[in-house]
């Protein structure tokens, strides 16, 4: 063995120590993030792991079974489902991930924005996210096709609204502490603007937050989004979404072809589960909440 | 709010894992259902029954007044509620109802003899008044009468004695007769009626007739409840069920579990996806019967694509049929060549001509992509985006259309699917302003009286509400027009036949399929009639016990 190898052993066993370290006793943690990212590349390279068109139907091949052909089965217009389940990960991922982000984003902003301002501005953006918290997600999503129509839009347009007070009045309670620190004080009396402490300071430091509600927020999202779409209110036909495949099966399990709500199903659910896993690791690493 | 939602994840986690166990699981298992063997009645029933829950798989009901019924729902109600003038029998033909007899003394007119021994439900004899008040009050456009257009040939009704009525046309009319049959020719009593005013039909104004059984309650939302009239005249058809209730499941999931558990006794209009399910279910059983209904998709304008009868043939020939009756009616429906299901003949006094006339059609096409695509080449249509209606929820039309939606990306046709809610997809064929937007409308529809000649011209008669495309062949106008003022009947369907095969080369519809009338009874229940029929017939006065089940 040369020296060279013998270094390079070491680097490679120095590597995996530490990656030992960093994920002893964080087992759940990593089963939650392998899930994610494996739902995030199957999204992401649908086109190269699909077998099947997701689209295209065969009417000779209507409820088929497991098979070398249609490993998961065939729906009921002949549609390959692990085809659609892969493809379905694009929009069952993004809208939530649209919902998320923007709710994110946005209740970020008000909620730094009144914590720094305060007086009338606070009290009504306050009233403001204590309105809409009011308001289940559902009931508004309703209203909403009532009005613009279904589609997976109008359903994240919706579920953005409706998430805002969920990250919105967290990040305000904590921008309201982070406001009263010596820090901040510090800052202004060396003639910072507000708009710079908020930017550079106030808001940097309430990401973590953010980052925790977002990731537990998410999983949450795509459940909310896939069960718009099974009342038909999200993604529409044939879109092959999660939620729409779990509907467009349903009236096969009493006729014992399950498989189509059965698979789509269980893949909504373990992401769910993952993500709130994750969220969970992401608060105790980052806040180093242990609730 | 996130505990509950991990819960619920973990429990439909484990729902998913159990039914996976139920699921047939691998390998190739899809199976081709068996061809259904059609009844039209079930054998009769034997005794006596209490109470009878019964489904109304398409909603509830927004009116039950018999000159605005046109509707699955309300139909399969009144039918058992409001007694027409003549009746419709399980086979599709037609005997004396309310009516005794009839005779045409010259061909402008039409004399109606009525039974004198029968009484609406508050005791009041029926008489020949009430017959022209209920005619008469179709006429007038504030009642809203969905039959309005039968009454186009009439000039006058009038009471010629206690219990006649004579009908005068200005041109003879062969189709007067015939819907008698249902709403248009159902009874109700004047005074009542008039009494009640625009509320007669509703749960607040009630009804007031001589059928089987009498109007008790309408819990809107809930329920609906009828009891046995005891002093009904047809001692024949006497109710052996105490109380009908109805119920308003509309899905089929739910609707298949209350059948399966004996919460509901029985339905019409199972839908075809749960048919399996029910076939071999030992709670009942599921009838297959001749049936009225037809399914196809129509273009909802004259601007819509599919208005051109060169794109809607290029469409009909990318479906294959075959598998469309295989894999979405699960057997139970055939291909014909018209979109009229020819049922609505087969027990007239000239089925034989309209048979030759449909013989002599083009067969129904197999798919032909190529053909299909130089028919959309010649077409040049300026819109290959085409929207299609559908009901929310209705898997059966969603199946349609997936696959049609699949052919139609073949000739270079894109169609998006809408889903309507049931109001707005009912209300498309009233109100024309709900189609814009739309381009075509996937529809199940039924001929509810036993001659073709109506629901032809229902879309081929410029002057006609259904004729969306605005479709206007003179040729075929007239010869429909003839047929309609031919009193013979063989004149008629001879007539009727030559327009049809005009219209089926240029009207600009896709025809589906014929699906058959699925009945499921529970194992306690019989008698009612498997056939398309139970929509104008008292089919409820039928049911009765086997003594068998006490679910």
């Amino acid at each position: 063995m040369t020296t060279y190898q013998i270094a390079a052993l070491g680097r490679g066993g120095a590597r995996w120590s530490r990656l030992r370290r960093l994920t002893r006793g964080r087992g759940v943690l990593v089963v939650a993030c392998a899930v994610v990212a494996v739902a995030v590349l199957a999204a992401l390279f649908a086109p190269l792991l699909a077998p099947y068109d997701p689209d295209a139907v065969d009417p000779a091949a209507v409820y088929q079974g497991s098979s070398a052909a249609h490993w998961l089965g065939t729906d009921d217009t002949g549609r390959d489902i692990l085809s659609r389940l892969l493809y379905g990960a694009r929009p069952s991922l993004l809208a939530p991930a649209a919902v998320t982000l923007t709710a994110g984003l946005g209740g970020t902003v008000l909620a730094v924005s009144a914590a720094w301002l305060g007086g009338w501005y606070d009290r009504l953006v306050s009233a403001l996210l204590d309105i809409v918290f009011g308001f289940p997600g559902l009931v508004l999503a309703v209203v909403a096709a009532a009005v613009f129509g279904a589609g997976l839009q109008v359903a994240v347009v919706t579920l953005s609204l409706a998430y805002l007070p969920y990250i919105g009045r967290v990040v305000r309670s904590a921008a309201l502490r982070e406001r009263n620190l010596p820090y901040v004080s510090a800052l202004r009396m060396l003639g910072m603007s507000g708009r710079r402490i908020c930017l550079r300071h106030l808001t940097p430091n309430l990401l973590p937050l953010v980052l925790v509600q977002v990731a537990t927020s998410f999983g949450y999202a795509l459940l909310d989004v896939a069960a718009f779409s099974f009342i038909g209110l999200g993604a529409q036909p044939p879109t092959a979404e999660w939620g729409l495949m779990v509907a467009n099966g349903s009236t096969g399990i009493l006729a014992g072809r399950a498989e189509q709500s059965l698979y789509a199903g269980a893949v909504i659910v373990v992401f769910v589960i993952a993500c709130s896993l994750l969220g969970g690791g992401l608060s105790r690493q980052l806040l180093g909440d242990d609730r | 709010m996130h505990a509950p939602r991990t819960a619920l994840a973990v429990t439909v986690l484990s729902t998913l894992l159990t039914l996976s166990a139920c699921s047939s699981g691998g390998g190739s298992t899809s199976s081709s259902p068996q061809k259904p063997k059609l009844t039209t009645t079930t054998p009769a029933a034997s005794g006596a029954l209490d109470e009878v829950t019964w489904n109304l798989p398409l909603g509830e009901p927004t009116t039950l007044d018999p000159a605005k019924v046109g509707d699955y729902s309300p139909s399969t109600v009144v039918s058992n509620l409001c007694d027409p003038l003549l009746r419709l029998k399980a086979d599709y033909s037609v005997a004396p109802g309310l009516a005794t007899s009839w005779k045409r003394p010259d061909p402008k007119t039409l004399v109606l003899e009525l039974r004198d021994d029968v009484t609406f439900w508050n005791g009041h004899p029926m008489t020949a008044k009430d017959v022209v008040a209920g005619l008469e009050r179709q006429r007038n456009p504030a009642t809203q009468s969905v039959n309005t257009q039968v009454l186009s040939t009439v000039s006058t009704i009038t009471a010629t004695g206690d219990h006649q009525v004579t009908v005068r046309f200005k041109t003879p009319d062969e189709l007067f007769l015939k819907y008698l049959v249902n709403g248009f020719g159902a009874v109700s009593e004047a005074a009542y009626v008039k009494k009640a005013g625009a509320a007669y039909g509703t749960a607040k104004g009630g009804l007031m007739c001589t059928g089987p059984f009498e109007l008790k309650s309408w819990k809107s939302g809930e329920s609906l409840t009828a009891v046995r009239n005891d002093a009904y005249w047809d001692t024949a058809l006497r109710p052996k069920a105490a109380e009908l209730t109805f119920k308003f499941i509309t899905d089929a999931s739910t609707l298949t579990s209350a059948l399966l558990s004996g919460q509901i006794d029985g339905s019409y209009e199972i839908p075809s996806t749960v048919a399996k399910a029910l076939r071999s279910s030992d709670a009942g059983t599921l009838y297959y019967g001749p049936s009225a209904q037809t399914v196809f998709v129509s273009p909802t304008g004259p601007d819509s694509p599919l208005a051109d009868p060169r794109i809607t043939q290029a469409l009909s020939l990318v479906l294959d049929r075959d598998a469309l009756v295989r894999n979405v009616f699960d057997g139970a429906a055939r291909k014909e060549k018209t979109f009229i299901p020819s049922l609505v003949w087969k027990t007239g006094e000239a089925s034989d001509v309209y048979d030759k006339g449909y013989d002599a059609l083009p067969a129904v096409p197999d798919a032909d992509v190529a053909r299909a695509k130089k028919l959309v080449a010649q077409a040049a249509p300026k819109k290959r985006t085409v929207t299609v209606a559908m009901g929310a929820g209705d898997q059966q039309s969603l199946q349609i259309l997936t696959f049609l939606q699949a052919g139609a990306k073949k000739i270079g046709l894109s169609i998006v699917i809408k889903q309507l809610q049931p109001t707005q997809m009912s209300g498309l064929f009233y109100d024309a302003s709900l189609r814009e937007g739309l381009d075509a409308t996937m529809a199940l529809g039924y001929v509810e009286i036993p001659d073709p000649l109506s629901y032809a011209e229902m879309f081929t008669s410029p002057a006609s509400p259904m004729n969306w495309t605005r479709y206007d062949n003179a040729e075929v106008t007239s010869l429909l027009t003839q047929a309609r003022a031919a009193l013979d009947p063989e004149k008629s369907a001879e007539l009727f036949t030559r327009a049809q095969a005009l219209y089926t080369e240029d009207l600009a519809i896709v025809p589906i399929a014929v699906p058959y009338e699925r009945m499921f009874l529970n194992k306690r229940l019989s008698g009612a009639p498997a056939s398309f029929a139970y929509i104008n017939m008292p089919w409820a006065a039928q049911l009765g016990g086997t003594g068998e089940g006490t679910s």
